[in-house]
């Protein structure tokens, strides 16, 4: 046993501390001083680590009382199942005090967009590249009419879906909280590879930077997810998915030349940032 | 004690809106949280902030939790999250890397009768690279499992005890020798 290399004898003692050794091994190894005084050291750390520092006094009764009443707060918006496509140029949005003009415009919008699509579907004879072209190009005006109304997820997923605006009149948000019938733009993902798999396949065109989706959100979480977070560099990429049962907002940001993929839960929190090269 | 009520409770009442529930919920999970985050951080300040904002990140989140994993689970993946995100805003993490220790290098420095005292272990934890320090406060502080730690950090399980392996054997070496213990034979004159 002492002729392993110490990262080994590391790990055989870390999983003997952890119980997932079989028991003949675990009795084995338990006899053996390097392994052993491995073990003692494990078990002194995880000693100490308990020890935690307690809190300030007074800690308490003020954390939690700041996080209830953060619960009445007004929270971040409700990440919608939107999907804003990378080839989508950015335009400013109209500023209409009437909700019920842009209830009309996205309406105008999404109609002139499933027109266009199903006249391009039965024409047949148009170029893949033409296709995809007018989709996003009507995917784009929708989203652009009403994009606090979530029209541009009638492009989910790469294509128009005329179902969308039943879904934005408040569908989507209502569902993606209640865990069912979640509408995701990218799927659903359980680790970052895979996320940052999709993104990259996904992003068709660089330096689509974001315009100001939610710029009258009131709150900077809000805010922080609509346009990114400045101080993290350029976002070039954004799109909304599930990671890890949660729905998520994903950003690339880029940098000096470095590039990172990073993905905010509703709670404005990054469950995901790591480099990204893709 | 008959009569607190359970999880499932006050977290169904909180969910509709109870305050009060909120309140002994958060209370009740208070010092795991703490705890965590006072060991990500390494020193009060920041854990004060971390923990903050950990609470408000469980406080917005809870109508999310479906009850799938236990709620003790759920809260440590949100404080994670949440106190890494705080610690990173405050750029005031380390900024060492996996490479920056050998993980075979020996560290001259006995560690005295194995007794850890507590800055040594925060300095000890401070010069982990956040991959490893994390894993392993997850599992050696919150006694997470192996699975639970994997699903937290959307990593393979394999790829978490890796984690948690090295980063014991770095903080070993961190804070002394791990080769110098009394169990290990020495040489007589």
């Amino acid at each position: 046993m002492t002729d392993l290399p110490p990262r080994d004898l590391d790990q055989l003692a870390s999983d003997l501390v952890d119980g997932i050794l079989p028991p003949d091994e675990a009795a084995r190894l338990r006899a053996d001083p390097e392994v052993a005084a491995r073990v003692a050291r494990i078990e002194a750390l995880r000693g100490a680590l308990r020890a935690v520092p307690p809190a300030p006094p007074g800690a308490l009764d003020r954390m939690v009382a700041r996080a209830v009443a953060a619960a009445v707060e007004p929270t971040p918006p409700r990440l919608q199942a939107v999907r804003r496509p990378a080839h989508t140029t950015p335009r400013p949005l109209p500023r209409s005090s009437s909700s019920s003009r842009s209830w009309l415009v996205a309406a105008a919008a999404v109609l002139v967009a499933g027109l266009a699509f199903a006249g391009l579907a039965s024409l047949g004879s148009g170029s893949d590249e033409d296709q995809a072209t007018s989709a996003g190009d009507s995917g784009g005006s929708a989203e652009t009419a009403d994009p606090s109304a979530g029209v541009g997820s009638a492009e989910e997923g790469g294509e128009l879906d005329t179902n969308a605006s039943d879904d934005d009149a408040g569908a989507a948000p209502e569902s993606a909280d209640g865990g069912a019938d979640v509408r995701q733009a990218l799927g659903s993902f359980s680790d970052p590879d895979a996320l940052a798999d999709a993104v990259a396949a996904d992003q068709t065109q660089a330096a689509s930077s974001l315009d100001d989706e939610l710029s009258a959100a009131a709150d900077t979480c809000a805010a922080l997810m609509a346009r990114g977070d400045t101080s993290r560099g350029l976002s070039t990429y954004v799109a909304d998915a599930e990671y890890q049962g949660a729905t998520v907002r994903v950003h690339v940001y880029e940098r000096d030349g470095r590039r990172r993929l990073v993905a905010t839960d509703q709670a404005c929190t990054d469950v995901v940032d790591e480099p990204f090269d893709r | 004690m008959a009569g607190a009520p359970d999880d499932g409770v006050l977290i169904a009442a909180a969910q509709s809106g109870d305050p009060g529930a909120l309140d002994t919920l958060l209370r009740r999970h208070y010092d795991r949280i703490w705890a965590l985050c006072r060991r990500l951080a390494g020193n009060n300040a920041d854990a004060e902030d971390a923990t903050q904002e950990a609470l408000i990140a469980v406080t917005r989140g809870l109508h999310s939790f479906d009850g799938r994993a236990a709620f003790t689970t759920w809260s440590y993946r949100v404080a994670t999250n949440a106190c890494l995100d705080e610690l990173r805003r405050r750029a005031r993490r380390p900024a060492l890397h996996a490479g920056d220790v050998s993980p075979d290098a020996v560290d001259p420095a006995p560690l005295p009768d194995h007794v850890v005292d507590r800055l040594d272990v925060d300095e000890a934890l401070a010069q982990l690279p956040d991959d490893f320090r994390v894993a392993v406060v997850l599992r050696d502080l919150c006694d997470l499992e192996y699975g639970d730690i994997a699903e937290l950090l959307g990593l393979p399980p394999g790829t978490v005890r890796s984690r948690i392996s090295r980063g014991r054997a770095q903080l070993a070496r961190h804070l002394g020798n791990p080769d110098r213990s009394p169990e290990r034979p020495t040489p007589q004159p």
